[in-house]
This record gives C-alpha cells, sequence and structure tokens, in this order.
C-alpha cells in the first residue's frame, strides 16, 4: 500500500504537510519491517480484506451451483470443496483477525495514550505467522483442497483422500498469529494506560477487545492441539479419535468446540466493541450504561467458554450434558441483551445522525437481535434436534456471528477512515452500499431460514425440486451482497486518492484516538495526552466538539436542534 | 526500587528448602505408588504432583511476589483446564453406554477394524 | 512525552540504554514482559491441557489398560528423568541468583548444567522410545505388543508419546533457548541491572518442569 499523495486540487496553500505514519518512511522495505502498530494494523486490514473477497468468491460460487437441484457449474465432489474453503477462508483469515488484528492493532492503543503496543516485534511477527499460516491453507487448497466442511470432523477428516493437513496446519499456525495479538493487547492495556486512565475510564472498545484478547489466548491452544492431533491422525494413524482403535470421535467435537464455540465471541466481541464506539457518537449522547456494557463483555467472555456443548445435542453426547450445555448456552444470551437494551437506551432522546456508520449500526442491531433469538431457540435441545444441520442453522449463524462481524468490520472501517487516511469518502455512495449489503444479507439469509425449517439440511450438492424457489431467491440476494462490496471497493479506493481532507475530528467525537491529527504522526499524538473527561462523554458543557461538514454530505447539522438542547 | 532491594536481599537459601522438598515429595510419590492404596492412590498422586507444581510455580518462577495479572492469569488458565476436563468427562460418565467407543480391535475385543 | 517526563519526576532511574521508547520505566517494561510471559505460559498450559482431556477421557474407558500399560513404562527411568528436571530447575533458579548477585562465572556454568540436563532427559526419554519401539508398544494400528491385551492398550500408548512427546519438544525448544542465554551471558549481556530474557527463559524451563512433574504420576504411576 503507497502512501497517498497530496493531490494537487485539494492542497491550498500550505507550504509542508506535517509528517504521519504514511510518509514519514516510504518503500516496501519500511512497511515489511515495521513496528508501528498502525501500519501493521493496515497490513493486516490488507490482508482479511483480500481474504473476505476469496471467501466472498467461494460463496458466490456456492449459490450459484445451488440454483438448480443438481449439477448447474461443479461437479459434488468441487462442492464439497468449495464449501470446506469457504468455511476456512472466512473463519480463520477473515473474521477471527478482522476488528482485532486490524482496526483492534489500530485504534487501541490510541485510545489508551500509548505510542505502540507492549510488544512492537511479536506484533509484526503475528502478521508474518497468519502470512505463514495463509500460504500453507492456501497450498491446501490449490493442491487439491479439503471435503470436510471447516470443522474437520473426525473420523471423516482422518480418512479423506484429499489435502487436509496443510489446511490444518495453516489453522495451527494461524492459531499462533491469533495468540500473538491476544497476549499483545492484554498486556498492552495492562501496563500501557496513559496517565489518569483508570480502568473504569477505558473506552468499551478497549474493553471488548480486551475480553476478546483473553478469549483468544485461553481458547487458541486447545484448538490447536486439536488439529495437530487431527493432522497426526490423518498423517500416522494414531487411533485418537478413531473408533477402530478404541478412539472417540465426540472427544474431538468436545475439543474442537472448546475453542471453536468461544471463537464465535472472538468474531462478535469485536463487533460489539465497534458498535459501543459508534453509538455514543452518532447519538451525540452519553453511552448509557457504560459498567454494564464493559462488564457483559468480560461475562459473554466466560460464559463463553461453558456452551461448547451445544454443538454436540446430536452426536451421541449424554442427555445430562446436553441440558447443562443448552441452558448455559442461554445466559449468553442475557449478556447479549445487556448491550442491546444499553445500546438502545443510548440512542432514547440522541440527535441521530444518519451516516454510513450509524446505517451499519442499523443492520447490526437487527442482525444481533434476530441471530441471538434463533440462537436461543436452537439452545433448547429438543429443537435443535429438528434443526440440527440444517440451513436454520447455517442462516442462525451468518447471521449472528457473519453479520454482525461484517456489519461491524464495514462500519468500522467508514468510522476510522479519516482518521486512519486523513481523507473521507463519498457520504452518498456509503448509504447506497449500506443499503445493498444490508438488502442483500436480508435476501440472502432469510430465505435459508425457511429452507432449514423445511428440513433441507447443510453441505448438500443436490435437494428436492420444491425447495428451488428458496435457493434462487437465496442466490439473487447473495448477488445483491456481492454488488454491495464492489461498491465499496471502488469508492473507498477513490477515496484513498481523491476523496476530501478531513481535520482531526471529523465525526465530532469525544473518543480518545480522534485527539490525534488525521492520519496520527509516527507515535501517535503531537502534544501530551490528558484523560480528563470519561469516554463517550457527551454532556459535559463548552467543549463538546461537532461533527464537521465534510463528512455529513456538506450539510450543516449543528443547525437548531443543536441549539436548542 | 524493588528490583534492586532484590539484588541486595537476594539469598538462595528459598530455591534450596524448595529443591529439598520436591525430591523429598518425588521420594514420596515413587514409594506410595507401589503400596495398594486403592481408589486413594490417584487422588493422593495427584495431591503430591499438586504440592510439587506449586512449590515450583510460587518459588522457582516467583508468583508469590508477582503482581495480581500473572497470578490471576495462571489461576485463569488451571480453571480452564479442569474446566474442558470435568465438562468432558461428565459427558463419558451420563452418556449412553452403546455411544461410547468399544474398544481396540487389537486385543480381541468384537469390533472388527472399518476399511 | 508524558510518560517520560513523569517517570523523571518520580526520579525512578535515568534512562536504562535497554529501556524501549514506548515504556514509562524500566519497572513497567519488565512488568509487562513477565505478563506477557505469564499469559504466554498459560497458553501452553492449555495446550497440553487439550491432552489432559484426552488422557482423563480415556483413563475413565480404559481403565484397566491404564493399570497394565503403566506397569510396563520404566520406572526407575521416569524417576530418574523427574529428578533430572527437578535439578535442571534448580540450577536455573541458581544461575539467575547467580547474575543478580554479580556473580557472572557460576551463572554460565549453572546455565551450561541446566541445558546438559535437558538434552540428558532428551536421551533418557529417547532410549525409552526405543525400548517400546522394540517391544511394539506403540499407539493406534502400530500396536503389536504381546504382554497387554487389555481393552485400550493402544490408546495408553497414542496418549502416553503424543504427550510425552509434545513436552519432549518443548524441552528440546527449552534446551536450545538455554544454550542461547548460556552465550549472551558469558558475553556480559545481562547482570543486576536487567536479566528480563534471563528471567524469562527460567519461566519457560520452570513451566517445562512443571508439566513432568504431572506427567511423571499419570503415565508412570497409575
Amino acid at each position: 500500500m503507497s502512501s497517498p499523495s497530496p493531490s494537487p486540487t485539494t492542497t491550498p496553500a500550505v507550504p509542508v504537510e506535517p509528517k504521519n505514519y504514511l510518509n514519514c518512511e516510504t518503500g516496501v522495505r519500511s512497511w515489511l519491517l515495521t513496528r508501528d502498530h498502525k501500519r501493521i494494523g493496515l497490513m493486516f486490514l490488507a490482508c482479511v480484506t483480500a481474504a473476505l473477497f476469496l471467501g466472498g468468491l467461494f460463496a458466490m460460487l456456492i449459490r450459484i451451483e445451488l440454483l438448480t437441484p443438481d449439477e448447474t457449474i461443479m461437479s459434488a465432489q468441487t462442492y464439497n470443496r468449495m464449501f470446506t474453503l469457504h468455511g476456512v477462508v472466512m473463519i480463520f483469515l477473515f473474521m477471527i483477525p478482522a476488528i482485532p488484528s486490524g482496526f483492534g492493532n489500530f485504534v487501541l492503543p490510541m485510545m489508551i495514550g500509548a505510542e505502540d503496543v507492549a510488544f512492537p516485534r511479536l506484533n509484526l511477527a503475528s502478521w508474518y505467522i497468519y502470512l505463514a499460516g495463509a500460504a500453507f491453507a492456501l497450498w491446501g487448497m490449490v493442491h487439491g483442497g479439503a471435503d470436510t466442511g471447516w470443522t474437520f470432523y473426525t473420523p471423516y477428516s482422518t480418512t479423506t483422500f484429499t489435502k487436509v493437513v496443510p489446511i490444518l496446519l495453516g489453522a495451527f499456525i494461524i492459531g499462533f498469529s491469533s495468540i500473538a495479538t491476544g497476549i499483545n493487547f492484554i498486556v498492552t492495556v495492562h501496563t500501557m494506560r496513559g496517565p489518569g486512565l483508570t480502568w473504569n475510564k477505558l473506552p468499551l472498545f478497549v474493553w471488548s477487545i480486551y475480553a476478546t484478547s483473553i478469549i483468544q489466548v485461553l481458547a487458541t491452544p486447545i484448538l490447536g492441539i486439536t488439529v495437530l492431533l487431527t493432522a497426526i491422525e490423518h498423517a500416522f494413524g494414531f487411533g485418537i479419535f478413531d473408533p477402530a482403535h478404541g478412539g472417540d470421535p465426540v472427544l474431538f467435537q468436545h475439543m474442537f468446540w472448546f475453542y471453536s464455540h468461544p471463537a464465535v465471541y472472538i468474531m462478535v466481541l469485536p463487533a460489539m466493541a465497534v458498535m459501543s464506539e459508534i453509538v455514543p457518537t452518532f447519538a451525540r449522547k452519553n453511552i448509557f450504561g457504560y459498567k454494564a456494557i464493559a462488564y457483559s463483555s468480560v461475562g459473554i467472555a466466560l460464559v463463553g467458554f461453558f456452551a461448547w456443548g451445544h454443538h454436540l445435542f446430536t452426536s451421541g453426547q449424554s442427555t445430562f450434558n446436553a441440558g447443562v450445555f443448552g441452558v448455559i448456552s442461554m445466559i449468553v444470551g442475557v449478556f447479549t441483551a445487556i448491550k442491546v437494551f444499553n445500546w438502545v437506551g443510548t440512542l432514547y432522546k440522541g440527535r441521530i445522525r444518519f451516516s454510513t456508520p450509524f446505517a451499519y449500526f442499523c443492520g447490526f442491531i437487527y442482525l444481533l437481535v434476530f441471530g441471538g433469538m434463533t440462537g436461543v431457540a436452537l439452545a433448547t435441545v429438543s429443537l435443535d434436534v429438528h434443526w440440527q444441520d440444517t440451513y436454520f442453522v447455517i442462516a442462525h449463524f451468518h447471521f449472528i456471528m457473519v453479520g454482525a462481524t461484517l456489519m461491524a468490520f464495514l462500519a468500522a472501517l467508514h468510522y476510522w477512515f479519516p482518521k486512519m487516511f486523513g481523507r473521507t469518502y463519498s457520504e452518498g455512495w456509503g448509504l447506497v452500499a449500506a443499503s445493498l449489503i444490508i438488502l442483500g444479507f436480508n435476501a440472502t439469509f432469510i430465505p435459508q431460514f425457511l429452507l432449514g425449517n423445511a428440513g433441507m439440511p447443510r453441505r448438500y450438492w443436490s435437494y428436492p425440486a420444491e425447495f428451488q424457489a428458496l435457493n434462487v431467491a437465496s442466490t439473487a440476494g447473495a448477488s445483491l451482497l456481492a454488488f454491495g462490496f464492489l461498491t465499496i471497493l471502488v469508492y473507498l479506493t477513490i477515496a484513498l486518492f481523491y476523496g476530501e481532507k478531513v481535520g482531526r475530528n471529523p465525526w465530532g467525537s469525544r473518543g480518545y484516538e480522534w485527539n490525534s491529527p488525521s492520519p496520527p504522526p509516527k507515535h501517535n499524538f503531537d502534544s501530551p495526552q490528558v484523560f480528563d473527561h470519561p469516554p463517550h462523554d457527551y454532556d459535559s458543557e463548552g467543549h463538546e466538539p461537532e461533527m464537521q461538514t465534510e463528512v455529513h454530505g456538506g450539510t450543516e447539522v449543528h443547525g437548531d436542534d443543536g441549539a436548542k438542547r | 526500587m524493588a528490583h534492586n532491594d532484590h539484588a541486595h536481599t537476594h539469598s538462595a537459601r528459598p530455591y534450596i528448602l524448595t529443591f529439598m522438598w520436591l525430591c523429598f515429595c518425588t521420594v514420596l510419590t515413587y514409594t506410595l505408588a507401589h503400596k495398594d492404596l486403592g481408589a486413594w492412590s490417584f487422588a493422593i498422586a495427584m495431591a503430591i504432583a499438586a504440592a510439587k507444581g506449586l512449590s515450583v510455580i510460587l518459588f522457582f518462577m516467583h508468583l508469590y511476589d508477582q503482581p495480581g495479572p500473572s497470578r490471576l492469569t495462571l489461576a485463569i488458565a488451571f480453571f480452564f483446564v479442569l474446566l474442558v476436563i470435568t465438562l468432558t468427562l461428565t459427558d463419558v460418565h451420563t452418556r449412553f453406554p452403546l455411544s461410547l467407543p468399544p474398544g481396540s480391535f487389537r486385543s480381541g475385543n468384537v469390533v472388527p477394524p472399518i476399511q | 512525552m508524558a510518560e517520560h517526563v513523569e517517570a523523571h519526576e518520580h526520579g525512578h532511574e535515568e534512562h536504562h540504554p535497554r529501556l524501549q521508547h514506548h515504556f514509562q520505566d524500566m519497572r513497567t517494561q519488565q512488568h509487562a514482559a513477565r505478563l506477557g510471559m505469564w499469559l504466554f505460559l498459560a497458553t501452553e498450559i492449555l495446550l497440553f491441557g487439550g491432552l489432559f482431556c484426552a488422557y482423563s477421557y480415556y483413563r475413565t474407558l480404559f481403565p484397566e489398560a491404564w493399570k497394565e500399560c503403566s506397569k510396563h513404562l520404566n520406572r526407575p527411568f521416569g524417576l530418574l528423568e523427574t529428578f533430572d528436571l527437578i535439578t535442571s530447575s534448580f540450577t536455573m533458579v541458581l544461575a539467575i541468583h547467580f547474575t543478580r548477585i554479580g556473580n557472572r562465572k557460576l551463572s554460565v556454568l549453572m546455565l551450561l548444567a541446566t541445558a546438559t540436563m535437558g538434552f540428558g532427559f532428551l536421551g533418557l526419554h529417547g532410549y525409552e522410545y526405543y525400548h517400546e519401539w522394540l517391544e511394539g508398544a506403540l499407539p493406534g494400528k502400530y500396536y503389536h505388543f504381546e504382554e497387554v491385551t487389555a481393552t485400550g492398550a493402544p490408546m495408553f500408548y497414542a496418549v502416553y508419546f503424543l504427550m510425552t512427546g509434545l513436552h519432549s519438544a518443548h524441552v528440546f525448544i527449552g534446551g536450545v533457548v538455554l544454550l542461547v542465554l548460556t552465550y549472551l551471558t558469558a558475553k556480559g549481556n545481562y547482570d543486576a541491572s536487567y536479566d528480563h530474557p534471563l528471567d524469562l527463559g527460567g519461566l519457560y524451563w520452570h513451566l517445562v518442569d512443571l508439566i513432568w512433574i504431572f506427567l511423571f504420576p499419570l503415565l508412570y504411576l497409575v
């Protein structure tokens, strides 16, 4: 990625542009060997975006194949590989690192007034480990792929002839990247907070990312050992998960979901983190229930570890365990609801500015609530027996996990874009793309809820003809979604080079990261930071920053309603 | 500065005592393993191992004078190991017996090898 | 920056040459390094935790096999290995102790002793593996040990080889780290005011010891 050069049309007679993190050093070397958390964040963002488009491509191919009940564009074997690759790429290469390693890296140190993360070299190493894992996985995909689904259930994954070993090792390696980032953030939050920034003054983004990091550190090693055992089993046949030698595939599922269920919260907690920043900024109002939101993040992180067994309701797990896990799973809903109520409470009587990030918040809260409620339904054992492994489950987790993460990713991208590059995008196009994405997402997955409830199983290549109408509807929605992403790609690329320049704080946010120039200088701030106000504080009189015109469609927004208050 | 105080008052005595305690525990657990203690043998072996582990953690790894977060980290790690073991074992103990793996065909069990 | 100003005001110390720019003072830097290491050790504990889970799972299913197979492991060797690792942990703390009181020569000697015992452990265990290989006491489909026919015996050996194998890999990595630390200590990189890498290397080594303390009764003394 090159630094955006100042274009002659938008630069007035400013003699010298101050040096920022993008142009203080130039050349490929200065990027590849950087220890600057902002550059590492951007490099992660570039990679996860590439992964998003790759995974999206697989998704489109799956949807096109499912247009007709029989073969449309690919054979059944190719189809099996396609949905596996879609899952692996989207989960390990996009959703897990997207917000923590990308946006978290960029803004978390700035939010606590630090110059960098605690271990900058480990941070860079994390990016290289991610690349190495991705290379392993991609090599496996090119040379045969895997057809097990991203869950790698044994005994099939240990007996299939496809290339599961490199993909498993890829997941193993990427796990270390995740752990490195998690350790880095936990230590950063503990040791590098600016003077006066106590735990109860931390921005909610930091709280949520902190909770995410705890899960990353505690859960990922179990995935590491599980995929390692599976790879060993596939390569040498030690029998640890093989019933023929006394092994139990259910043990694999226990260990796999001990990581992979909390991993859902590795994906969705950062999404909640982003939204907790966006809601007060665009409602122009204090966050409602700061402590409730902060502590519920840690609550989700903790309770998320006690819920893994709800993936095993039909796997031969004991009914006692199923009951216990079912009940605990529902408790996660309580913590999530606490957050939802508090966000809505923040909006109440706010002076809402309907900008692009806020549009994504609307999509997010809708997907979270409906995805969450279907989740509570699925946690009911007797209902799950009907829905297990149908498209109902697919639609459920795409709503709550993918939808929430995607909305937050895009919201964060639009919200922090001015901070990252010092330029802004076209608000009109932003809203058009947001509508396309939200509409497309619903059009894709609402039919899948219906399909699943009618009994269409997941991962099947063909289906009875009466399911075709809903499948076509779903594919049509997916095309809308793809079109929305391409729109975003185009206008953000244009904005990167030709967007209007912005000042320090275009959104008029009270977040600490906006105190630095846009784009920030190498060591983040040009003056010592003072944390004299709580985060998300819009009530104190006098020094409240207002939203700037360049990010709000060029219209004055602090008109009558602002004065009346 | 705590660090420099360390250097002045640094004594090897706690290390020597810990080492002797560890050796004693090792011999003890080895001796007890050769006696038939029935159901208690496992609990005793684990208790001794925990005592040894705790002294390594507290004195060799200096956790006794570390700040809170480090202690919490280790405590949580052990808690989660116990969590994954406990909730998996309740499954084995309460499961419908026929859904448990039958064992190895090599040892003359009834299950034929799966092709 | 504000943090630096504050550090000077408190007069804790002047800029130590090892102080990285983004930390307030040496104390914070060491606290951060230690906390980072403890978090890493937590991930290691959980990595082994997965195997301990598999161990308890199959021990519950096949208690007879566990009893019989454990008897066929070389108990005196296990005892020797335990003493080896405990002693190496002891020499490790002594190495740090000698660095802190400024005796570099003894510190290097102790580190060398620790590394030697580490690799000695690998030798001892390699010998055990060799014997099990000869007997055919191997995991899964390779199992052809005639003496134990209890149900689930191959599973015991699968768990045994995976646990000790992963542990031995850690011993090997720890040994290499110790050799590097020996070299750096001999070069004079560490003294009473700065010994963080030694400290962290020591923590890792003690963890390896800690895991073995649990593996020994679980595998050899069932």
